[in-house]
């Protein structure tokens, strides 16, 4: 650990550097460990130490970026520093750019967590024993992924911002399988002692015992209840597609032509929220502005995006706190998605469809297809299962969808009470869902 | 510095590794990209430092830090060799390495022009006057042109006496326009989607672009999209222009290749692989006239190296014959379960990451038709390039493929333009449907910078030669 002090410190040290009118500096500093298994051994164990600096340099409308992870000779810094100006010198001035941010302070959000920073190589392998003996009884092979990590992220610019987060997280990710079937389950969180390895692991274990014998089943459109795990797939690539706001001033998002307007089902709300502890929480954004809470959509209308500082006062507005670290061309993004659970169960989903399918989760989503109409395609995996008459009454071989996701939840047709904290991709605590006439468009072998 | 690594690949070995290799890497990167006549970013990036990977008690180890300091090595071999130890409590058996030739070589890119000696100035000026150029046209809301420069230095050091030490050269670049009209918006890019195209070369590949030359084509065809008709659903013949096709490759070849995939390393996260050891030699993956290799020797090419990231050299391997699946890609580790000697396709993100099976070059060998006479054969069809979007099942069987550009084919004639172009199938049914393949005059090599694989995540710079070919009886227009 660097600590606040002196991270606040080096990085004062490093625009104290800067000729430029603007600097901010940005430090990101990580201790990630991860232990993978295959086949019910661990095969594959690695742990990092890195820290970086990133500065900004800025000489009016004129912007250099440069990153090292050098920063044990002072003239390291000092090159860094002088290459960004460099840079800024050589730059054309970007009529898009309105200034850094100025101080405005943060909350406080304690994600930090002793006993994770300081997990060991052998705590993590005996976690992943547990994953083992729990598939071990019905001769279940076991693979995932079982990390912890620690990370500070400090940011400082010459109006006055100076903001330091340390964090932890955890997460577990498993995929078990026995003779052609398969189940998957996963968990994160910022404390290590908030994940239960062994319900996880049981949880895919069940998943996979009951995924055997899987029918063929043609493609066309069926109702779907989607478990948490396949709806934080799919709003995740929506939310970062569609509701940040350079996507909207570039034209590039559905927002830019149906912001005010309702698209989606009435019960389907959907917000950003970095300072919720229920998430994995990160309480300002790579510039140092605060994070705020942000309702993307809300019950049913398609109703802000969130901002950073450029794309604020372009429209005169305030940034939300979403921007991303300096030299990045995507714009702000929303990434830690809540979305507003509903009543019922899973169970209850599948009693209301006569014929339809219950998906687990989704692999390999693209959203590229069409971004205007929020077009994914992609697989279903580790458990798809066919619904009669509000049961479920067998595997299903995986198919392929092809879908609008306007279309798709402006057919919700029912939303579950629990939620799960979805974060392979970005962290999205989302519940399950009935979708109506969802499209499959084709099917594969297994 | 050479001392530090030897000492820390000692010091593993005294704590009781097996095995011990060291990796040294000062990577260098300068990104530059332009929008809408806006200089959007410079960035340079520098990132140094070092990772230790052993074996101990049979289980692998890893660990990397970014504080090159002789104490840091010798503090991270030691934590390399405990996590190798709490690896060994969950073990079935040993790790074994293929046996390897003990190479003490250097290797450099050969380059023509050292792209970070290239002034900011004139690479501005040029992605200027193109990204403008794009922008003349009416229609185009949204003009990208960018480069993206890579300087790699490894050094190689393991216990059984390998020293190697590269330098690697990386160039690429392209432009896209993209034409927006009310909710329809298309793209087109040159010379390839999702930022170019990209090479083991210096600045000299940026000029052969010639990305200005390119420009109003590129422009024209994203404004003409949005008036075109939509690609039909049908079942049809289907011509894949090269860089599209190379993504095929790429998809439903070159990772279902992987070797570490096929034994199940990757299932939880992209998953496994159809091509299991059973189908070797014996699967007709594809028609007779389908030839693949990896080949991580080809000038030039984005997956081209001296020696992998375990110290063995680059090297060309048959990966399908006339259609028949008779390859893989392999590390030590899995090359040994075959009773085989690694390929030579081990390689790692950076410092940071552990090596990995990745992809080299593995390309799809030229046939003998000329486009013109190809699409003149064609008697009714759809020919598309220029990927869109890509998506294909945990076991590379069912895929599916959006491109940004189609022309409908009607008795032998290109015809139409029509947009949002996909096609779907199931990887070996499709490539035994592949009955025509473009000459060498058609051949070219496409840089894909952006291979995703592993946990933690890790990204790879491969490539795939492909001409265009054709393809019989494939699903198209599947895209709602």
């Amino acid at each position: 650990m660097i600590g606040k002090e002196r991270a606040l410190e080096i990085l004062g040290r490093v625009i104290s550097k800067s000729d430029g009118d603007e600097t901010d500096a940005l430090l990101l500093a990580k201790n990630s460990a991860l232990t993978r298994f295959s086949n019910s051994v661990i095969h594959q164990n690695v742990s990092t130490t890195e820290t970086t600096i990133s500065v900004r340099v800025v000489k009016g409308k004129r912007i250099g970026v440069a990153s090292t992870d050098r920063l044990q000779e002072e003239e390291s810094l000092s090159e860094l520093v002088k290459r960004a100006s460099e840079i800024a010198d050589l730059q054309r001035e970007n009529p898009n750019f309105f200034g850094l941010p100025r101080p405005n302070g943060h909350q406080q959000v304690d994600a930090f967590c002793e006993a994770t920073a300081e997990y060991s190589p052998a705590q993590r392998a005996e976690a992943v024993k547990t994953v083992v003996e729990v598939c071990k009884k019905d001769k279940i092979s076991a693979s995932g992924s079982f990390s912890t990590s620690s990370e500070e992220i400090a940011i400082v610019n010459s109006h006055g911002v100076a903001a330091y987060f340390p964090s932890t997280s955890a997460q577990i990710v498993t995929v078990v399988m026995r003779n052609g079937s398969s189940g998957y389950a996963t968990a994160v969180a910022n404390r290590v002692g908030q994940i239960d390895v062994r319900s996880v692991a049981e949880e895919a274990a069940e998943i996979c015992r009951r995924n055997v014998d899987q029918v063929d089943i043609e493609p066309d459109r069926y109702d779907v209840v989607l478990h948490p795990y396949a709806v934080g797939d799919l709003i995740s690539y929506l939310a970062i597609l569609e509701f940040g706001a350079l996507a909207m001033q570039e034209g590039r998002s559905f927002m830019a032509e149906k912001k005010g307007q309702k698209i989606f089902s009435e019960s389907l709300t959907l917000w950003d929220d970095g300072l919720d502890t229920s998430g994995m929480p990160l309480p300002f954004d790579f510039e140092g502005v605060p994070k705020k809470k942000i309702v993307l959509i809300d019950n049913g209308v398609a109703a802000n995006v969130v901002y950073d500082t450029a794309t604020a006062r372009k429209e005169g507005r305030e940034s939300t706190g979403h921007a991303l670290p300096p030299g990045n061309t995507w714009g702000p993004v929303p990434v830690n998605l809540f979305m507003k659970p509903g009543s019922e169960t899973l169970e209850e989903l599948i009693k209301k469809v006569k014929l339809g399918l219950f998906v687990t989760r989704f692999h390999y989503i693209n959203p590229y297809l069409d971004l205007k109409r929020a077009v994914f395609t992609g697989m279903t995996r580790d458990g798809t299962f066919l619904i009669e008459d509000g049961k479920i009454t067998r595997a299903a071989k995986n198919l392929r969808f092809t879908q609008s996701m306007l279309e798709a939840f402006s057919r919700l047709d029912g939303i579950t009470a629990e939620t799960r904290l979805t974060g392979e991709f970005i962290n999205a605590r989302v519940p399950g869902v009935l979708i109506r006439s969802f499209n499959f468009s084709g099917k594969t072998q297994f | 510095m050479k001392d530090w690594l030897r000492g820390a690949v000692q010091e593993a070995t005294r704590l009781g590794a097996s095995y011990a290799d060291i990796r040294l890497v000062n990577i260098l990167t300068e990104t530059i990209q332009v929008k809408n006549g806006t200089v959007e970013a410079i960035t340079s990036r520098e990132t140094m430092g070092f990772g230790i990977r052993v074996i101990a008690n049979g289980s692998w180890g890893f660990a990397g830090s970014s504080v090159v300091q002789e104490g840091e090595m010798r503090r991270v071999a030691g934590l390399a060799v405990q996590i190798a130890k709490a690896s060994s409590t969950l073990k079935k058996e040993d790790v074994v390495l293929a046996p390897t030739d003990i190479e003490r070589g250097s290797y450099t890119t050969p380059i023509k022009q050292d792209p970070f000696e290239v002034s900011l100035k004139s690479k501005l000026g040029l992605l200027l006057e193109a990204d403008g150029i794009l922008r003349r046209k009416e229609g185009v809301k949204i003009s990208e042109a960018n480069m993206r420069f890579f300087r790699t230095e490894k050094v190689f050091v393991s216990s059984e006496g390998a020293e190697i030490d590269q330098l690697i050269f990386e160039s690429g670049g392209g432009i896209a326009a993209t034409a927006i009209e009310g909710d329809e918006m298309q793209v087109r890019s040159y010379p390839n989607s999702f930022r170019g195209n990209y090479g083991t070369a210096g600045y000299e590949f940026i000029e052969a672009l010639d990305l200005v030359g390119n420009a109003p084509r590129v422009a024209d065809e994203a404004v003409a999209l949005l008036s075109a008709k939509e690609c039909p659903s049908t079942t049809t013949t289907l011509i894949i222009g090269g860089s599209q096709l190379a993504l095929q490759v790429h998809e439903s070849c070159g990772h279902p290749i992987e070797l570490d995939r096929v034994f199940g390393m990757e299932a939880s996260y992209a998953g496994t692989s159809f091509l299991t050891p059973d189908k070797l030699n014996k699967l007709q993956y594809g028609s007779k006239i389908v030839n693949i290799y990896a080949d991580a020797t080809i000038p030039g090419a984005l997956g081209t190296f001296g020696y992998d990231d375990e110290g063995v050299r680059a090297q060309r391997t048959p990966i399908v014959k006339e259609g028949l699946f008779v390859g893989y890609l392999t590390s030590r580790e899995t090359a040994h379960k075959l009773g085989w000697r690694s390929n030579g396709t081990a390689r790692a993100h950076g410092w940071w990451s552990i090596p990995l099976i990745r992809m080299t070059n593995v390309n799809l060998e030229p046939g003998q038709w000329d486009l013109d006479d190809l699409i003149r054969d064609t008697h009714e069809g759809i020919l598309v390039d220029t990927n869109k979007s890509w998506s294909i099942d945990d076991k590379r069987l069912n895929f599916h493929f959006g491109c940004e550009i189609g022309w409908e084919i009607k008795n032998g004639q290109l015809g139409d333009i029509v947009k949002n172009p996909a096609y779907t199938g199931i990887t070996p049914e499709f490539w035994n449907s592949c009955d025509a393949i473009c000459n060498r005059k058609y051949w070219n090599v496409w840089g894909t910078p952006n291979c995703g694989k592993g946990e933690p995540g890790q990204i790879a710079h491969v490539a795939h030669g492909t001409a265009p070919a054709r393809f019989r009886n494939v699903k198209v227009g599947v895209r709602k």
